[in-house]
């Protein structure tokens, strides 16, 4: 599959994509999460799965890490085959989520330097003192995980995901329950993270102002599905609205069909 | 980037397990505290079968069972918290819901569960290594006094409990925390076939045959270490 993407120049050139998922489906027990899904992922974008709760982002995100198994369909990961050879590109992606959490009674310090070696960073202390640096939280390093509020451990979470500076970076709700001020600044760190690594991106999220701040390309999900695929400003006139909220809410709502 | 086995990732997560042990005092204390207070319990056992009057064949058998039982409590220990070091530790992944950060990471499953073994080494040597100097200065027992064949054994009991650990650990893993009592409570399904305070001859003869397929029989072995 090929796709064009912007390079430096702001040209467009081929180049294989970073992300490619093909006739994806999971069913538990039953139940269809992920319903042949189909889509690739230019290297360097951030792309955004959007789509209520039960859409099936999380599980599709799942399955892009390898984390769950699909019962049918395929997923490449920087050309590697993530169901075979997933142990090949681990080492390039991160992943974060506010769902996931560390240790609490380990210090901050020590559970950013086990992930550290976890992925191989050869000069540990000096990422860690960066990454506190940059993300603000060098006050922080000796206090236990625990005693974090939510806006530092998502900090932290951020600088765990960014430890190895992968070249895929999987978000899952990264602004989840925090309050906008805190939102904001995790936005302006993962903008800036993508421009200054030309990372590749892909982030599910509920929050239509962060999708369209954040993202090239938005891909809606409903019921497994992809009901709507294009930049932010492609779906508004193609919906003929001012805002993805208002797009998801029509999706959501059966008041448009997929396009 | 090492795509292969890599020590260096296996050293991480044993360091991460070492920061968690140290980072509790109760949690190292409750690694000595039931192997002392089990050893107390069956030392004394030992000590009150060794001075009771008895007459005729009961005496010796009362004397021989004594001694057996405080090395049998031993070694029934060593397969015990080895299959809980290596449980508890993986425990921790999940109370911490830290498991996906490590699935998602370059940690292989072989890797992660030898670093699990390492730590049940660990965690075993914290609660039975001053436990049975103890056993020797409190009642004279000396478990190291079996000599080469305490290593064969604890081998085959520390192998025995990663088997069940590992178990275990799968179960916990496929149906979440629901089954985290499993943890504390499937070793004792062994313990009637483990003939740990009784002679594997006890049992009938059909479940001999199961009792002997297993690696801990540890009353037989400790009544007499020479067989």
């Amino acid at each position: 599959m090929q796709l064009a993407v912007p390079s430096a120049s702001g040209a467009f050139e081929p180049a294989d994509p970073a992300i490619e998922v093909e006739a994806l489906t999971k069913r538990f027990k039953g139940v269809v999460a992920v319903d042949d899904l189909s889509f690739a992922v230019a290297r360097g974008s951030v792309t955004g799965l959007l789509g209520g709760n039960g859409a099936g982002k999380s599980t599709t995100i799942g399955m892009i890490m390898g984390l769950v198994l699909p019962t049918s369909g395929k997923v490449r990961v920087l050309g590697i085959d993530m169901l075979r050879e997933r142990h090949r590109v681990l080492a390039r992606m991160n992943f974060e989520s506010p769902y996931v959490d560390m240790p609490h009674r380990l210090s901050v310090r020590q559970n950013l330097e086990v992930f550290a070696r976890l992925y191989g960073v050869a000069e540990i202390d000096a990422r860690i003192a960066h990454l506190a640096s940059d993300l603000a939280f060098e006050d922080l390093l000796d206090r236990p995980s625990g005693q974090l509020s939510a806006g530092q451990k998502t900090r932290v979470a951020l600088a765990k995901a960014l430890i190895n500076e992968p070249a895929v970076l999987l978000l899952d709700e990264p602004t989840a329950s925090l309050d906008p001020d805190t939102a904001d600044w995790v936005r302006t760190h993962i903008e800036n993270y993508r421009g200054g690594r030309r990372a590749t991106i892909l982030l599910a999220s509920h929050n239509m102002r962060e999708v369209e701040r954040l993202c090239d390309r938005v891909i809606m999900l409903k019921q497994g599905r992809i009901v709507g695929d294009g930049s932010p400003e492609e779906l508004l006139a193609r919906f003929e609205r001012s805002n993805l909220e208002e797009v998801f809410l029509d999706l959501a709502r059966g008041r448009r069909q997929a396009q | 980037m090492n795509n292969g086995f890599s020590l260096g990732r296996v050293g991480a997560m044993v360091r991460r397990y070492v920061y968690l042990l140290r980072s509790s005092v109760p949690r190292i204390l409750d690694l000595v505290y039931w192997p002392l207070v089990q050893m107390l319990t069956w030392g004394f056992l030992q000590t009150y079968l060794a001075k009771a009057p008895a007459a005729g064949p009961i005496a010796g058998r009362l004397g021989l069972a004594a001694g057996a039982l405080i090395g049998a409590m031993l070694l029934w220990d060593i397969l015990f918290r080895s299959q809980l070091g290596f449980s508890v530790s993986f425990l921790e992944e999940m109370w911490s819901r830290n498991i996906a950060n490590l699935m998602m990471s370059p940690l292989r499953i072989s890797e992660f569960i030898l670093s699990l073994m390492v730590m049940s080494l660990i965690r075993l040597a914290i609660g039975i290594v001053p436990v049975s100097l103890l056993a020797i200065w409190f009642f004279g027992f000396n478990l190291w006094g079996l000599g080469l064949a305490l290593g064969a054994f604890f081998a085959n009991l520390v192998l025995a409990g990663w088997g069940l650990g590992l178990f275990v650990s799968g179960l916990v893993l496929r149906y979440g925390l629901a089954a985290e009592s499993l943890v504390w409570t499937m070793m004792f399904l062994m313990l009637p076939l483990a003939c740990v305070y009784y002679p594997v001859t006890i049992l009938p003869p059909w479940l001999q045959v199961f009792a002997w397929a297993l690696p801990h029989f540890s009353f037989s072995f400790a009544e007499n270490p020479a067989k």
